[in-house]
């Protein structure tokens, strides 16, 4: 038909014409909320996205980090003590004080009063006592029994105080009631419940600032702010904590306003989101990604030789260019330049292509055949990581057998199960809060969760020291020390240490970040709706 | 004809033992360890051993299969292996009704959409409105689903405004276009009732054009809103863009085969006894020829029913649905070796009775197979 081209092109040119005039808008660029929860405050909602879904609500059993259920615990349970990580301090939080004796191995706790359970029992350091016992209970297979463990013996004084006596002086056993441990469930409703069903309903077991109104495993958590809050008024009515797997997918929702605040990990994620004006609060994991070299005396690299060859053959900031465009940490050290506190100036292993060679030279005339196994789980960053590690490594002369098709549970399995690997990519992550607990249960020869094989007795010895060093300074110069040891017997070929960053929309102030990226809503609020 | 529907049914069992046996061994030769995922990352040795030995990790596959089988026949299900530790009956009922409701209405808005279109193309065959219509199914049919997915969550979600003007657009260019038809030599051509009808029709085109710009709501990246939680409105914003990803991408296929069996039918001798009769094309369409043609499309759409119910795993991560196919997925990967047994055993079922159903629907559909011996 005649009309029929004209027509056809002229609808076109309209359909185009919409769709442009009508394109999508920007983000608003409001300020940042600044201040605390006042009473002027209440209302609102937040939404935020994990990374995992946790292991239930129970404080027993979980592995204790911002990125599986640490944050949401928080809300449920407080803390003991709390780390402020601007201060770099631990604080008083559920408990009104914290003193030791003088070499640190006996501390005495009293607890604030008028402190009751959601259910509205009082408090006491019974209960206290009741539920620490539940992390050092066998049933428990947690990081958090090791470190429960440290305490030898509670005495209850008064139903308000609790003396703890440790195995051994540790000046920063705060450390220990800043975790899980110091979550205090109430004994009452676990024995009633069981802690299966606990785990899936602990509603009116917490002290802290929100009550659990709808839990469904892998989908949402959903919590109320309690009015009767022992700190005082909850800002935040309700807050809903989704898992999202991805850091793109976390990036879109958190543009669509979707969700309020997420972790992220990626360093190219989290140079994006700080780009576009979201608001950051990051922690910062030293030893974050690298290559786990297995010690164990069946394995190629129980040659102190060839692990030095390997830490000489990684140049950090070639993998930062290849894998993250620049945006990680790149350092072979053991605490990043950045770290608060910690840095002591020591530098971790250079690259030194040239001396690598020479040391696998050494090692191959001494019966090595050269070849070596490189395990790495198969998510996209790791993948990428794990190339360009074949690469600098068969550099210097060493064959390369890369696994790369493998679940990170899988290779979890490998490692910390069967120990069967000689190279892993991996991240012990070591946060400067904390940093003798994690580091001694990896590290010391006598640790049964010493996967990496790793055996050295200056290690242990600076281990002990660590334990018992009272002040920041003195920590810093055994973690120097530390740095030496492993310059001269690695475990580690470290690249980047990284951050964790919870990213978060200007809507949203007042939130604090605590130990292992965890955030605390007892004082945040939100502006607007 | 009851026994008919008995047999159809009985036929259900052994494929589910079939199923269930396949499924045992497949879990098995799965590479993983479960007591990593339970004790995790910092477990000694000795308490890997002990979760292993405490979940009968350690026994045969066959005796953890009976086990499994015993419970099945009492009615337990069994708990899962990671924690937090629950039900796993209960963990499939909150599941499954995600994947039905987003199964059901997909293949529902695919019928919706290939009935009219496979129809109207078999009657139109060959002219534009064919034409059309077998290049939209093949492009359809050509996207994978992810893409269709990521495709929809730009525009949909990311470009609102862009979506709203486009739909406006077309509905004013379609009433256009509808208008025009009615003046001129074309206008003359139609009975002034038959005009009165596409001026009509067209009014009707741009108010919905209007509504839908003005109304659309916005919809989520991700996430499932659950009725009873959060009503059915939201439920359904939820819902909307897998169920139009999902629903597309069958009508592709269902259109296709509506359009070929119906273009068969349409030349059969009492569609042309019909015409001569000078019955109306709808009624020839729809009370004639609609219901012979109607055999592959209702086998097909089952079968896409029974696709959809074992999770399409893809859409499912794509917008986050906590369904089937995302939690058949998960139990893999830690080896949840009871989830996987009942959800593939529950999804097996569902597909095997969808089309136990299917078979029957025969015997409406053509009352001759009513007689044939099984």
């Amino acid at each position: 038909m005649r009309l029929r081209k004209p027509v056809v092109t002229a609808s076109a040119l309209v359909m185009l014409l919409s769709a442009a005039a009508c394109g999508g808008s920007g983000g608003d660029e409001a300020t940042a909320a600044t201040g605390t929860c006042t009473t002027e405050r209440i209302g609102g909602s937040v939404t935020q996205g994990t990374l995992l879904s946790p292991r239930g609500l129970d404080p027993v059993g979980q592995p204790g980090a911002a990125g599986s259920g640490g944050t949401e615990v928080q809300a449920l349970f407080d803390t003991l003590i709390t780390y402020n990580a601007e201060t770099q301090a631990y604080e008083p939080q559920v408990a009104q004080s914290l003193d030791s004796n003088a070499d640190h191995s006996v501390w005495t706790m009293k607890l604030r009063d008028g402190v009751t359970f959601g259910n509205g029992d009082a408090l006491t350091a019974d209960d206290v006592k009741r539920s620490i016992e539940r992390h050092q209970s066998p049933s428990n297979t947690q990081v958090s029994r090791g470190e429960a463990l440290t305490i030898a013996s509670m005495d209850v004084v008064d139903p308000l105080t609790i003396r703890f006596t440790l195995d051994g002086p540790y000046p920063s056993f705060p450390h220990v009631l800043a975790t899980d441990i110091g979550m205090v469930t109430n004994p009452r409703i676990v024995d009633a419940m069981g802690p299966d069903q606990f785990a899936l309903n602990p509603r009116g077991a917490g002290v802290g600032p929100y009550e659990l109104v709808r839990y469904t495993p892998g989908e949402e958590i959903v919590m109320a702010a309690k009015n009767d809050y022992w700190g005082g008024p909850v800002c935040i009515g309700t807050l809903r904590f989704i898992s999202i797997s991805g850091a793109d997918a976390t990036l879109d929702a958190l543009r669509t306003g979707e969700l309020d605040i997420a972790l992220l990990r990626e360093p190219p994620a989290i140079d994006e989101a700080r780009a576009e004006g979201f608001e950051s609060l990051p922690t910062l994991y030293n030893y974050g990604e690298g290559i786990v070299m297995n010690s164990a005396s069946n394995r190629p690299t129980a040659d102190v030789r060839l692990r030095k060859a390997i830490t000489a053959a990684i140049d950090p900031e070639a993998i930062n260019n290849r894998v993250f465009n620049g945006t990680a940490l790149a350092t072979s050290a053991l605490i990043q330049e950045a770290t608060p506190g910690l840095y002591s100036g020591e530098k971790g292993p250079a690259y030194d292509p040239d001396s690598a060679r020479r040391l696998v030279d050494e090692v191959k005339s001494s019966g090595w055949n050269g070849s070596i196994r490189l395990l790495a789980d198969n998510s996209p960053i790791r993948v990428n990581e794990a190339i360009a590690v074949k690469a600098l490594l068969e550099n210097v002369g060493i064959t390369v057998e890369l696994t790369n098709d493998m679940s990170l549970a899988e290779v979890l399995g490998r490692v910390a199960s069967d120990r069967d690997y000689d190279l892993v990519i991996w991240g012990p992550n070591y946060t400067n809060e904390g940093l003798w607990a994690l580091m001694n249960r990896q590290l010391n020869s006598q640790s049964k969760s010493n996967y990496y094989g790793y055996a050295d007795n200056r290690m242990d010895a600076a281990l002990a020291d660590l334990r018992a060093a009272d002040t920041v300074d003195k920590q810093q110069k055994i973690v120097g020390r530390m740095q030496a040891i492993l310059n001269d017997s690695p475990v580690i070929a470290n690249f980047a240490a990284y951050e964790e960053d919870n990213i978060h929309s200007n809507r949203v102030g007042g939130l604090l970040l605590t130990r292992g990226s965890v955030l605390r809503y007892d004082k945040a609020f939100v502006t607007g709706s | 004809m009851f026994h008919r529907v008995a047999t159809v049914l009985l036929r259900i069992i052994p494929v589910l033992i079939v199923v269930s046996v396949s499924t045992a061994v497949l879990i098995e030769l799965v590479p993983g360890d479960p007591a990593v995922a339970v004790v995790g990352a910092e477990g000694t040795p000795e308490q890997y051993a002990a979760v292993r030995e405490n979940l009968g990790l350690d026994r045969p596959w066959f005796a953890r299969y009976l086990d499994w089988l015993n419970g099945l026949l009492h009615g337990d299900l069994g708990k899962t292996l990671v924690p937090p530790i629950q039900d796993v009956s209960t963990l499939i009922a909150t599941r499954l009704p995600v994947t039905l409701e987003i199964a059901v209405l997909s293949v529902l808005l695919a019928l919706a959409i290939s009935i009219p279109v496979g129809t109207w193309s078999a009657y139109r065959y060959g002219r534009a409105f064919d034409r059309v219509a077998s290049g939209l199914s093949f492009a359809l049919i050509s996207v994978p689903s992810f893409l269709l997915a990521l495709i929809l969550i730009y525009f949909a979600v990311f470009r609102p405004e862009a979506v709203k003007g486009l739909i406006l657009a077309a509905c004013v260019i379609a009433t256009v276009v509808l208008a025009a038809a009615t003046v001129g030599r074309r206008g003359a051509q139609l009975t002034a009732q038959g005009r009165r009808g596409v001026r009509l029709f067209a009014l009707g085109v741009f108010a919905v054009g209007f509504v839908l710009a003005a109304f659309l709501p916005d919809f989520p990246r991700q996430g499932f809103a659950r009725i009873g939680e959060d009503g059915l409105a939201e439920n359904l914003r939820t819902i909307f863009l897998p169920v139009l990803v999902l629903g597309l991408a069958e009508s592709a296929q269902l259109t296709r085969l509506l359009r070929s069996d119906m273009a068969t039918t349409l030349n059969d001798d009492f569609v042309l006894a019909s015409r001569a009769q000078g019955m109306p094309v709808r009624h020839i369409l729809v009370k004639e020829a609609l219901r012979p043609s109607t055999f592959s499309l209702v086998t097909v759409a089952g079968i896409s029913f029974g696709r959809l119910l074992g999770g399409t795993v893809i859409v499912e991560t794509i917008f986050r649905l906590p369904g089937m196919g995302t939690l058949i997925v998960e139990s893999v990967a830690k080896k949840e070796f009871m989830v996987l047994q009942a959800a593939v055993l529950v999804v097996a079922a569902l597909y095997v009775l969808v089309n136990a159903l299917v078979d029957i629907s025969y015997l409406y559909l053509d009352p001759r197979t009513r007689h044939v011996r099984v």
